[in-house]
């Protein structure tokens, strides 16, 4: 995982299989590193697998930033499809 | 005296259960006997009766809607006449089953606009197949030539020994007597094919439905498509009845690899691509903002009429209008499903974005009902389909004639196109005579010998877990 600020949003690398493991961690290093009202990037080219635990993830930092500030990008489509079957695609935007 | 609308359904509704009770007397051979007949004259009559659906509703061409007949009668004919739906149809002695397939009962049989006298000509056969009484309720738009197929199908199938009653046709239906007929007691079922405010009306009668959900086809054009023939086949279903059948295409996605070709071959066959001002034309006599939902006047009319409509100025043979578009949602009403000659146009980076492209519009209002790819690579094909939510995923065939079945495949021909619970339907199935019968299930005395004897003490031992449980069950003596 690679996270780096670019023009005051924070864009988070990720890849590999997302397990609650792995999605605690990333929780916890956004905690630590998220501004209020920030927005935020997951790039996820890398992504192949994803648990409950990084989806209640994404909801957090979705609701941290605010309507229209949180993004997933380059989604593969296997992950793709986790997002639009638990409509969560509707709360963020999926690329 | 006039008659109130529980009156009214009591009275339908009481023949046809009377219909099933003499009808469930009949055997096989019987059955088949009038089945046959229904469809001799059903596919008789397949010119008059399409004549008649299109001068009614001012929708698609006359000629299509022939083909459609011959779909709803022939084809349908083919695939059921075969089946067994009276008394016994299986026996399994090894493992003691019998089954008997007993009728479900009395069936109201919603039929819409765009369909009408074939979606009548299926449903009646079908139902009778299955020696179910048959409701005809037709769309208020499609009324007389859907009175004329049923009339055609009963009078035939009384000929050949149907009971009296056993297809009945409503004309003039006001929404509460449609309403207390699908929630009457004595109806086995409802057959819902039509806008989604009747299919949901359907599923809240309380009385089960084999509803049909709307559908939003995306179409994948993969680089390892003959792109000729793709977009020629894409022509054959689009333009087949000017658009008018649910499965047809709604979008072609493609990569940006192979998007210049596939735009010059659409245009060579005689598509016309839209200038992002025209699209925006276009949208508004298309598409009802406010209802979230194509005009129905557009739907089943040539692409010329709907261009002059919008003050587009196509050439006057243009087959299909394409836009160009960028996304997908009520930002982009061209996206949604429209029942005419109109197809969004998707260009992406790469495969996986292809894909993408086509999981956001099978999600937005087709979940669960077709979706289309042109390949010529196994491994993507099979890649494409795991990750859709549709009950067909048509391949290399136009997706219209490719989902109703029976021309193209060996799907089972059919009006009533199932698309599984995320359409709110019981099946992904294409719905025929087999889903209108009960199978009620003899089961002799096969001893789980395992079980028997098995020391069911052990069951009681808490120190007993599943391992061990399972290494003496399946101990071989």
């Amino acid at each position: 995982m690679k996270i780096e600020e670019c023009d005051g949003r924070l864009v988070c690398t990720l890849e590999g299989h997302f397990d609650t493991a792995q999605s605690q961690e990333l929780e916890a290093t956004l905690k630590a590193l998220l501004k209020p009202t920030q927005a935020v990037t997951f790039e996820m080219h890398g992504v192949t697998y994803v648990c409950s635990c990084f989806l209640r993830v994404c909801v957090i930092v979705s609701k941290a930033a605010g309507t229209g500030h949180f993004t997933l990008r380059g989604v593969a489509p296997p992950i793709k499809r986790v997002f639009k079957i638990s409509g969560m695609s509707e709360l963020f935007e999926c690329e | 005296m006039e008659t109130t609308t529980k009156e009214f359904a009591d009275q339908i509704v009481g023949r046809a259960v009377q219909a099933g009770a003499v009808f469930a007397q009949l055997g096989q051979a019987e059955t088949d006997r009038i089945v046959e007949a229904v469809y001799k004259a059903a596919f008789n009559h397949r010119i008059h009766l399409a004549k008649m659906a299109h001068e009614e509703t001012g929708m698609g061409r006359w000629q299509d809607k022939v083909i459609k007949n011959v779909v709803a009668s022939q084809l349908v004919y083919q695939d059921i006449k075969n089946l067994k739906t009276a008394g016994i149809v299986s026996e399994d002695l090894a493992n003691g089953i019998v089954e008997i397939a007993q009728p479900v009962g009395p069936i109201l049989a919603v039929i819409p606009v765009t369909n009408p006298t074939s979606t009548v000509i299926f449903k009646v056969l079908i139902s009778l197949k299955a020696r179910n009484p048959i409701i005809v309720c037709p769309s208020g738009k499609a009324k007389r030539c859907c009175a004329e197929a049923a009339r055609i199908c009963y009078e035939a199938a009384l000929a050949a020994g149907a009971p009296e009653d056993c297809v009945q046709w409503l004309n003039d239906t006001s929404r509460e007597q449609t309403q207390a007929l699908m929630s009457h007691k004595g109806l086995a079922l409802i057959l819902a094919t039509g806008g989604t405010g009747l299919v949901k009306s359907a599923y809240s009668s309380g009385t089960p439905t084999l509803g049909v959900g709307a559908g939003n086809v995306p179409v994948f054009i993969d680089a390892s498509a003959d792109i000729p023939f793709a977009v020629s086949q894409i022509f054959q279903s689009k333009l087949f009845d000017y658009g008018t059948i649910c499965a047809s295409e709604q979008a072609i996605v493609v990569e940006a690899a192979i998007a210049e070709a596939v735009r010059v071959e659409f245009e060579r066959q005689g598509a016309y691509f839209l200038s992002p001002e025209e699209t925006i034309k276009l949208a508004a006599v298309a598409f009802d903002e406010l209802k979230g939902a194509m005009k129905p006047d557009i739907v089943g009319q040539p692409a010329a009429l709907i261009a002059q409509k919008a003050g587009i100025a196509a050439p006057a043979n243009v087959g299909i209008l394409m836009a160009q578009l960028t996304g997908v949602g009520e930002k982009y009403p061209l996206s949604a499903e429209i029942l005419a000659p109109i197809l969004a146009f998707y260009v992406e980076p790469s495969f996986d974005d292809a894909v993408n492209r086509c999981i956001d519009l099978n999600f937005y209002g087709g979940i669960g009902h077709t979706v289309s790819l042109y390949a010529n690579n196994d491994e993507r094909i099979k890649e494409f389909a795991l990750l859709m939510n549709a009950g067909r995923i048509v391949v290399n065939t136009p997706s219209s004639q490719g989902a109703v079945g029976g021309i193209f495949n060996r799907l089972s021909p059919s009006f009533t196109l199932g698309c599984g619970t995320g359409g709110k339907n019981i099946t992904t199935d294409n719905v025929t005579a087999r889903h209108l019968v009960n199978i009620q299930r003899i089961a002799r005395r096969r001893d789980n010998q395992r079980f028997t004897r098995f020391d069911a003490a052990l069951y009681l031992d808490e120190s007993m877990d599943a391992d061990a449980i399972e290494h003496i069950f399946n101990r071989n003596y």
